[in-house]
């Protein structure tokens, strides 16, 4: 049935009430000459309401005029009267196709640009490098030689060990992956000293290549000589060779933190205000204004994006910033409070000094209570290798 | 009262097995539960109202009666009456 109703449709077909005293007759005529009724209901003794399709209406006028009878239109349907309507329409068929054309023309732009991977590389780097290979946001997307930009970019970021790009929807994703540099090795063919690296006392010292220049016991400063590479011996030319060797010394790590006993706190009171405005690329439009008249405050901003997905992000924000007043409040710290926060604070600060192979062997945290605040001193003893090679000259 | 030459009709469509509505030119019914009744070959409505409906044939009157009757689509060949069908009355 579908199949026919589509038909039907594509015909077009009207509705008609058919009044008349003998319609029997017309209903006989019309179908001797080839027009076809259908879905017929009989309405009173001289009226009956039948479908025709568009060509049998046209050819009706004469059997209306042998039987007697009059038609009434009650409907039109199908597409021949959707297209006569669409004629004395026609400013809305241009609309509708300069709308689709619109949409088919600005889908075919890179309007975003996504960054994936970059952690170390700043972002905006790439992004400036893209444009300068043409990808920006606003170009047209359908002739962007993808390739060889992902050639090109790989030469001209040297942090970028590779590159893709993909264009999907209005939307470039970028991913990258980060070059890692190697770590600095000095060639074993390069003769070199071994210096310390920081302050300390030597514990052990065994040199596999090269003298040692210190002993065990000694203090040794930050940059000093702990191995030469130079090799004098009488009678013999001088040798330089890549010095190696195992040291391990003592080191000390110092921190000193001062937690105030009498701290602010903020409270929020509980009264707000709030900015609203849309966000276009970089022109604002505010919303709704408010002087904030509030000392101290909490600024919160909220962006929404109207429409964000994989393939399309339109490039409208709505923007909230709110304001909370605050009221600061003095809150005093007894003893014990203090020197945890200051133990706390103090570890954290060694641990991010302390090189990576550090060992610690003992600890010493010292408090200083004074009338406003509490002074944590911390000493830190460690076992660690402080040797770095050093190219001689 | 077939003439002679419809007489030699029917023979020959009952020797070749052939249809007979085909050949003797007759209508030919078919009554879908007493939803739906199909008349074929038809020579046009006498009479149409939801409650009777007779079209003339060529043997004759095919008188339907039922209950808010309606012509389902109706051509040259064929007419089909849908609604609820109480008989089938064939007068001649």
């Amino acid at each position: 049935m579908g199949i026919q109703e589509l038909i039907k449709y594509l015909k077009g077909y009207l509705i008609l009430r058919i009044e008349g005293l003998n319609l029997e007759k017309f209903i006989n005529i019309s179908i001797a000459n080839g027009i076809n009724f259908w879905d017929m209901k009989r309405l009173s003794m001289t009226a009956i309401e039948l479908n025709v399709d568009l060509a049998g209406y046209r050819a009706l006028k004469e059997m209306l005029r042998k039987t007697n009878s009059r038609a009434y239109v009650i409907s039109k349907k199908g597409l021949p009267f959707l297209f006569s309507k669409l004629k004395r329409r026609s400013m809305l068929v241009i609309g509708f196709v300069i709308f689709i054309l619109l949409i088919f023309v600005l889908s075919s732009f890179i309007w975003s640009i996504n960054i994936k991977g970059a952690n170390n590389v700043s972002s905006k780097e790439i992004r400036q490098s893209l444009s300068e290979f043409g990808i920006k946001p606003g170009t047209f997307k359908l002739n962007i030689p993808v390739i060889d930009i992902e050639n090109n970019m790989l030469i001209k970021v040297k942090e970028i060990s590779w590159i893709k790009i993909t264009l999907k929807g209005t939307r470039a994703t970028v991913e990258v992956k980060e070059r890692v540099d190697p770590p600095k090795i000095l060639p074993e063919d390069i003769p070199c000293n071994i210096v310390a690296r920081r302050d300390g006392i030597i514990y052990k010292i065994v040199s596999m290549k090269g003298d040692e220049v210190v002993k065990e016991g000694e203090p040794v400063r930050k940059g000093q000589i702990l191995v030469s590479g130079v090799i004098e011996r009488p009678e013999t030319e001088i040798r330089y060779v890549h010095s190696l060797a195992d040291i391990e010394a003592k080191t000390w790590y110092e921190e000193k933190v001062v937690i105030p006993i009498k701290t602010m706190k903020r409270v929020r009171t509980g009264k707000k205000e709030s900015k609203i405005y849309i966000n276009l690329n970089d022109k604002t439009l505010l919303i709704k204004n408010t002087d904030v008249h509030y000392k101290i405050y909490d600024k919160i901003k909220r962006s929404l994006k109207l429409i964000e997905t994989d393939k399309f992000e339109l490039p409208i924000e709505i923007v909230i910033e709110d304001y909370f007043e605050i009221n600061e409040v003095e809150s005093l710290l007894d003893n014990e409070e203090a020197k945890s926060l200051a133990l706390e604070e103090i570890e954290k600060q060694i641990l991010s000094n302390m090189a990576y192979d550090a060992r610690i062997i003992n600890k010493r945290i010292d408090y200083v209570v004074k009338e406003d605040c509490v002074i944590a001193s911390a000493l830190y003893e460690t076992m660690e290798d402080i040797g770095v090679p050093q190219e001689i000259n | 009262m077939p003439k002679d030459n419809e007489h030699i009709k029917q023979r020959i469509a009952e020797t070749l097995e052939m249809p007979k509505d085909v050949v003797m030119d007759f209508p030919k019914a078919t009554i879908i539960g007493n939803i739906q009744v199909n008349i074929e070959n038809h020579n046009g409505i006498i009479e149409y109202s939801d409650k009777t409906i007779r079209i003339n044939t060529s043997i004759g009157v095919f008188k339907i009666e039922g209950n808010k009757m309606s012509i389902k689509y109706i051509t040259l060949e064929e007419v089909v009456i849908v609604g609820i069908i109480y008989k089938v009355e064939i007068l001649d």
